[in-house]
């Protein structure tokens, strides 16, 4: 089934990757935020299983596609359903502050009267299932390293080998749905890097955020937007302490540290 | 005959079934398509979704029934997604 005519559209809006720290409003954002719908299709699969969330692809107006996650379309898991479409977005933040470039421009928006985020498509990818494992972890190894970090600072309680992409312009992390979980429950990350150099522009990052305040409180504030006070304390202590860590064991985290990787 | 259709969302915007995961004999899930992605879905398994989140816990096409059940919780996300159960 096709949605649309045509041939598909990339956000065109070009931005440089994030520098930790940005913290304006992007080009992306204002756009995703913005431009017209003109067309939405919710996607086989989700539309006809009414225990599992809703999604869109949506079409905007002279300028890409994007993917829509209404509020009242979550129904799973029921502990979290009308809240998913808030992590995905928080995610997004501490993605842009820290400059990992990993997720894909995620903003909240309405559509149709519903609530939702509203993420930018990725183009051309192949999702991680669809990839050969040893060459998944060999070509793309720093980029999963990052995800691995990135995944206990957003405590992410549902990352998997389906929940990750591959494009010409790396790796891009999805499906943030189910990050800031609840303390009693672990991540679910991909794959752990224990003993293992971290990438450079990582350490570098997560210790250019943690010296400034300022950077600190903008993201604190942007998070408490969405988020309780609680859950991005947490979160920015993550950062904090991760930070810490990389810092003393020279871009390390040992793998004896792995029970004080705490929420 | 049960089955679950996975699809794959294109860069056009279509939709086309990468994959078929359909009860067998004995009552073991075999899954057809792309050869890696079946590949890596046999190999690896998929975790288990219940009210409270995601368990630990891998579920594997000698899962059967329950195998094919929680498709659709792991492959959600739009790019991949999962039918439900159809029949034939």
């Amino acid at each position: 089934m096709k949605f649309f005519g045509g041939e598909p559209q990339h956000l065109e809006t070009e931005e440089k990757p994030h520098s930790a720290g940005e913290n304006l409003e992007t080009q992306k954002e204002k756009a995703l935020q913005s431009l017209e719908i003109e067309r939405s299709v919710k996607l086989i699969g989700n539309a006809n299983n009414k225990r599992i969330n809703e999604v869109f692809l949506v079409e905007l107006h002279g300028d890409g596609s994007a993917i829509f996650k209404p509020a009242s379309g979550e129904k799973f898991p029921f502990d979290w359903a009308g809240e998913l479409y808030k992590n995905e977005r928080a995610s997004y933040l501490v993605d842009k502050f820290l400059g990992f470039n990993l997720v894909p421009t995620t903003v909240i928006r309405e559509v149709n009267g519903e609530i939702g985020s509203m993420q930018e498509f990725v183009f051309e990818s192949t999702v991680g299932l669809e990839i050969d494992d040893k060459l998944l972890k060999t070509n793309y190894r720093d980029a999963l390293k990052k995800m691995w970090v990135f995944d206990y600072i957003v405590w992410n309680g549902d990352r998997h080998d389906a929940n990750f992409l591959v494009n010409s312009d790396g790796l891009h992390a999805i499906d943030h749905g189910l990050t800031f979980v609840r303390e009693h429950i672990q991540p679910s990350i991909y794959e752990d890097f224990y003993d293992e150099s971290m990438p450079e522009d990582i350490i570098r990052n997560l210790e250019q955020f943690s010296d400034s305040a300022e950077q600190q409180n903008l993201l604190r504030q942007a998070m408490l937007e969405i988020l309780n006070e609680r859950t991005v304390d947490a979160c920015l202590k993550r950062i904090e302490f991760m930070a810490a860590i990389l810092k003393k064991y020279k871009g390390v985290i040992p793998k004896s540290l792995k029970p004080s990787l705490n929420y | 005959m049960q089955f679950v259709e996975i699809y794959k969302l294109k860069t056009g915007g279509e939709q086309e079934v990468i994959a078929r995961c359909e009860i067998g004999d004995g009552g073991i899930v075999k899954c057809l398509g792309d050869k890696i992605f079946v590949s890596n879905l046999e190999k690896e398994g998929i975790f288990e979704y219940s009210e409270s989140g995601r368990s630990e816990t891998k579920l594997f096409p000698k899962d059967g029934l329950k195998f094919l059940e929680q498709l659709s919780y792991n492959f959600k996300s739009g790019y991949l997604n999962a039918s439900d159960i159809k029949n034939i």
